[in-house]
């Protein structure tokens, strides 16, 4: 079978999927940004800075699929079926790995501007929180990752079994990504809020906040620990 | 595209174990560290009440370093903190802009030897490749020709090596300063969950308790995250302006993605990551 079927089917689906998550969390952030130009027309200098900077970093989990796609297209020698089906599950992990932490680095993204358009004094303290909160969303997004590159370089023996565990595995990946990606920005969203009204106590909302989405985050170690299981032992 | 696959290496032998170095990465992670400790000397010699533009540009940074740090971790605590994360802020910053520096020796290589070449004609020979191509191949016997050797500039955060170190480290920092500040029971005790009581001899049940493992899954994750969140954008920014620039023949759009991809992401990754290390340090404080 001509392993080229399944480098272009992988790079289509990792950045089809890829693109989805990001899009949307970055609309988020410029509707809000909106909102709070609308309210705060004084401080745009300000509301523009920070909506690109979270903007910038809504986009990582689009830009970690574009770059899976472009290996995938330039950046493989290998052939043979089992190279294929690797190549083909790259794609498949880092696709579905990347919508939730996408859409989930958009909403602390949104509701920091939401607290810049009650108080454009607390700039600092926002850009601050909405960094880590989307730096630990994204986590997810890296373990997808992770595991596309390895599925990348690997070259596995021949079997049936080798052959689905690989694409369960990349499966594992990219599905157990999609919940704890939304459901940590979910977190930073929430935290960023309450941030934003009370500025003072951001320590303890932020050590709260990263505890809460170090717990959401379990999830998706089992979905990595059982996708590295299905690669490397089974 | 060519270089993506292009790696220069050292291979030795040591105690029957074959050590393979990546020579570029570790000439490129010196130049960091000598530009640093440089630029750090000539701005530190002289401290005067009003700063002079070096002084200045460092204090801004270290301000903001400290305003973070302390804001995080409390005046009291925070205080001994703040060289070691001004060191990493300052490192990975440097370490994610040298790769937008020209490759200059080449750049002064190619002038010196047409100058030589329209003088002498001994210098190398045009080769005319195509009908619009034409190119400058210099001569191996110049005393110049050491220029074209140096690698071009590479950021050395673009391999996973330099990552790893860093996010290993800040997680010893973070253990080390952890069982130091509690004692090695206390921060045992915070392995085990809510199941167990806060005293008494049920640390020693730890290797029966699922949630050990858990936590130390989830402990050994977090350096994975950390420093493949930096790999992953370094070189993820390389890797598009490599790929786009042989699609449209470098012309124009490269600069425009040079200027967000190299520094914008640069010091957005360089302060992600500072910002998290602080944030690990501050959670098991």
């Amino acid at each position: 079978m001509d392993t080229m079927i399944f480098v272009v089917l992988g790079a289509g689906l990792s950045i089809g999927l890829g693109a989805i998550g990001s899009a949307i969390g970055e609309g988020y952030i410029a509707m809000n940004a909106i909102q709070a130009l609308g309210r705060q027309p004084g401080a745009s200098q300000k509301i523009l800075r920070l909506m690109i900077i979270g903007q910038a970093i809504t986009e990582t989990a689009a830009i970690f699929a574009l770059v899976m796609a472009l290996v995938l297209l330039f950046g493989t020698d290998g052939s043979g079926t089992m190279k294929a089906v690797t190549y083909l599950s790259a794609g498949i992990a880092i696709g579905f790995g990347t919508i939730g932490s996408g859409f989930g680095a958009g909403l602390p993204g949104g509701s920091a501007l939401k607290g810049m358009g009650r108080n454009p004094e607390n700039s600092d303290v926002l850009t601050v929180q909405m960094i880590i909160g989307q730096a630990v969303t994204q986590t997810s997004t890296i373990f997808a990752l992770t595991v596309s590159l390895i599925l990348v370089t690997l070259t596995p023996e021949d079997s049936y079994v080798k052959m689905f565990a690989i694409l369960g595995g990349a499966f594992a990946m990219g599905f157990g990504a999609i919940g704890p990606g939304i459901g940590d920005g979910i977190v930073a969203k929430n935290a960023n809020e309450a941030v934003g009204r009370s500025p003072k106590h951001m320590g303890l909302l932020t050590r709260t906040m990263i505890i809460g989405q170090a717990i959401t985050e379990t999830t998706d170690i089992y979905s990595l620990v059982v996708a590295l299981i299905l690669i490397f032992v089974v | 595209m060519d270089k993506i696959g292009k790696l220069s290496t050292i291979t030795f032998e040591l105690f029957g174990q074959v050590i393979t170095l990546n020579s570029t990465m570790i000439l490129m992670t010196y130049i960091v560290i000598a530009f640093l400790a440089i630029s750090a000397y000539l701005a530190t010699r002289k401290l005067k009440q009003i700063p002079s533009t070096g002084q200045n540009m460092f204090e801004i940074i270290y301000e903001f370093i400290e305003e973070i740090t302390l804001g995080t971790l409390g005046n009291k605590d925070g205080k001994s903190f703040v060289p070691f994360i001004f060191t990493i802020f300052v490192f990975v910053l440097a370490a994610n802009w040298i790769g937008i520096l020209p490759h200059i020796t080449n750049f002064f290589g190619f002038i010196i030897a047409i100058i030589h070449q329209l003088f002498t004609g001994e210098a190398g020979q045009w080769v005319v490749d195509g009908i619009t191509k034409t190119t400058f191949i210099p001569s191996q016997n110049t005393f110049y020709y050491f220029l074209f050797k140096f690698p071009e500039f590479q950021e050395p955060t673009r391999s996973i090596n330099t990552d790893l170190a860093l996010g290993i480290l800040v997680f010893i920092i973070v253990h080390v300063n952890s069982i130091k500040k509690h004692g090695l029971l206390e921060y045992f005790r915070s392995y085990m969950g809510d199941i167990v009581p806060s005293k008494g001899w049920w640390i020693l049940l730890f290797p029966i308790n699922p949630f050990f493992y858990l936590n130390v899954i989830s402990e050994v994750s977090s350096v994975v995250s950390h420093s493949f969140r930096l790999f992953g954008n370094i070189f993820g920014g390389f890797m598009i302006l490599v790929i786009v620039s042989s699609l449209v023949k470098h012309f124009l759009i490269p600069v425009g993605l040079l200027a967000f991809f190299g520094i914008f992401a640069g010091i957005v990754q360089a302060f992600v990551f500072t910002m998290l290390a602080v944030t690990y340090i501050g959670q098991k404080n």
